[in-house]
């Protein structure tokens, strides 16, 4: 493997350590929208919560498939560290395409709520669900797209010490949002459903 | 520990506690609910949690730090601290403000002041 020259050994785990203090602040911004639909959730101005207008095994299907992108991102870094190319790509293709699967179902959901006159205009619950919501689906989309310029990255410099540290970022960047979507999945969806 | 058994555990340990606490909600939904929506509450928060710390630990490595103090688990446990103080501190606030309204109707059981139609 060529290393990166211009970079001390150590500095890979700053710029690991820098990534690291980025998530955490994102989770307060979550967090802080996380807040907000507790406050809001009730606020529908007569309409049906978004919980009862959700399909629960639709949203479950998500998450499942988030999950499971998170497994394979995981494999990704595996096979970047075991310097296996094929399977490294095969990995982070199939998390491109899982997290793109996330997206559409997602978008789906979105468009039929908005198409059913419920849309985030609508009242102060609905406002809160989509800011929650699309907030996450927003990094997700960035995700999918960092992603993707990390494949270009991997099939012009391969294994060099710089991708592969980039990768490791972008690996924990989705476990992030996988996390996120567990808390999601549970105070929205699980909770809305048991209208409390 | 090889990390593609530390994959491999989180990711099953966290299909294994995202099936339970949907199946605990369906059941309840269904009508043949299992516990009261109250007790579903804390264990739903508790598998949320238990799936936050599988993941933390598998996917998220935290805790493998070799270097000492560990910093990256300082910086989660400060943002943990925000979170709880953000989200804990909003609920706890805006309840009693909640609270604070209604109890205007009976302050004024006339009717003279209406807490739906009361600018604030």
């Amino acid at each position: 493997m060529k290393e990166n020259t211009s970079m001390p050994a150590h500095a890979g785990d700053k710029v690991l350590f820098g990534f690291w203090v980025y998530l955490m602040s994102d989770v307060v911004l979550f967090a802080s929208l996380f807040a907000t639909h507790a406050v809001l959730q009730g606020q529908t101005f007569g309409a049906p919560s978004i919980a009862e207008l959700a399909n629960l095994p639709f949203v479950l299907w998500e998450t499942l498939i988030l999950l499971t992108s998170s497994f394979t991102v995981g494999l990704t870094v595996y096979f970047a560290a075991k310097k296996r190319k094929v399977q490294t790509f095969l990995a982070l293709a199939a998390t491109l395409a899982l997290g793109a699967a996330f997206l559409s179902m997602e978008l789906y959901e979105f468009a039929h709520l908005v198409k059913e006159g419920h849309g985030p205009w609508a009242n102060a619950s609905y406002s809160a669900f989509f800011t929650l919501v699309g907030t996450h689906g927003l990094h997700v989309f960035l995700g999918t797209v960092w992603g993707m310029l990390l494949v270009v990255q991997l099939m012009v410099w391969e294994a060099h010490a710089t991708v592969a540290r980039r990768l490791m970022c972008f690996s924990l960047f989705w476990h992030f949002l996988d996390v996120i979507w567990i808390f999601i999945f549970t105070f929205v969806y699980l909770f809305g459903a048991l209208q409390v | 520990m090889s990390t593609l058994q530390n994959y491999s555990i989180g990711f099953l340990l966290s299909i294994a506690f995202t099936l339970a606490a949907f199946w605990l909600v369906w059941q309840h939904v269904q009508g043949a609910a299992l516990f009261s929506a109250e007790k579903l509450v804390v264990l739903l928060v508790g598998l949320a949690v238990a799936q936050l710390y599988v993941q933390l630990i598998c996917f998220l490595h935290l805790g493998a730090e070799k270097q000492r103090p560990r910093w990256s688990l300082i910086i989660f446990a400060f943002a943990a601290v925000v979170v709880v103080v953000l989200v804990g501190g909003t609920i706890w606030i805006m309840y009693h403000l909640d609270r604070g309204h209604t109890d205007l109707s009976e302050i004024y059981p006339s009717g003279t002041v209406s807490p739906q139609t009361q600018d604030d």
